[in-house]
């Protein structure tokens, strides 16, 4: 896919899977779409 | 019927318990205009209600944050059996094979975002917008490239 961060919007966190893990099994909803 | 969906939505609307917001963590791993949608579509109506609101973007769903290809996205002419969409109620199928002609993303990609328009939602650009102003939480995760 050969995407670089700089590429990311400002916005985005670049945290990753483990960062996002710890809110979604706080989640009241959690969705695969 | 409608007491159902009252009730359902009262719930939902209702203030959250112990001061604490309802939360959703969506995943999106795909970056076709039409799988987009959806995302951010909930995304929105969530941080809307005052959810916190978190997206994983990872593999083509990192199109989503990207600065570029977010301007670009595309529905597949192929491999979608319900496309395209009813044109002015009329039931309209465009046989599947007639997908692989060149062009026919484009027509499709035309065909989805007009029906947007007349639906009154807004373009992707637009709707991250919204998204970044109601507060959506937006995780980058780039998959391994190899390169």
């Amino acid at each position: 896919m050969n995407i670089k961060m700089e590429d990311i919007i400002p916005e985005a966190s670049c945290l990753g899977a483990t960062a996002f893990l710890d809110v979604a099994s706080r989640a009241d909803v959690a969705l695969f779409v | 019927m409608t007491a159902t969906i009252d009730a359902t939505m009262n719930q939902i609307l209702s203030a959250p318990e112990e001061g604490k917001p309802k939360s959703l963590a969506l995943v999106a791993s795909k970056g076709g205009l039409d799988q987009v949608y959806p995302v951010l579509i909930m995304a929105s109506t969530a941080a809307a209600l005052g959810w916190d609101t978190h997206v994983f973007c990872t593999f083509y769903g990192l199109d989503i944050v990207h600065k570029k290809r977010n301007k670009k996205m595309k529905v597949a002419a192929v491999g979608n059996a319900a496309s395209p969409p009813p044109l002015q109620g009329r039931e309209f199928r465009v046989p599947a094979f007639l997908g692989i002609l060149p062009g026919m993303n484009s027509v499709a990609t035309w065909m989805m975002k007009s029906w947007m328009k007349k639906s009154n939602i807004p373009d992707i650009e637009e709707m991250m917008q919204i998204c970044l102003e109601s507060g959506v939480h937006f995780y980058a995760c780039p998959p391994p490239s190899g390169s």
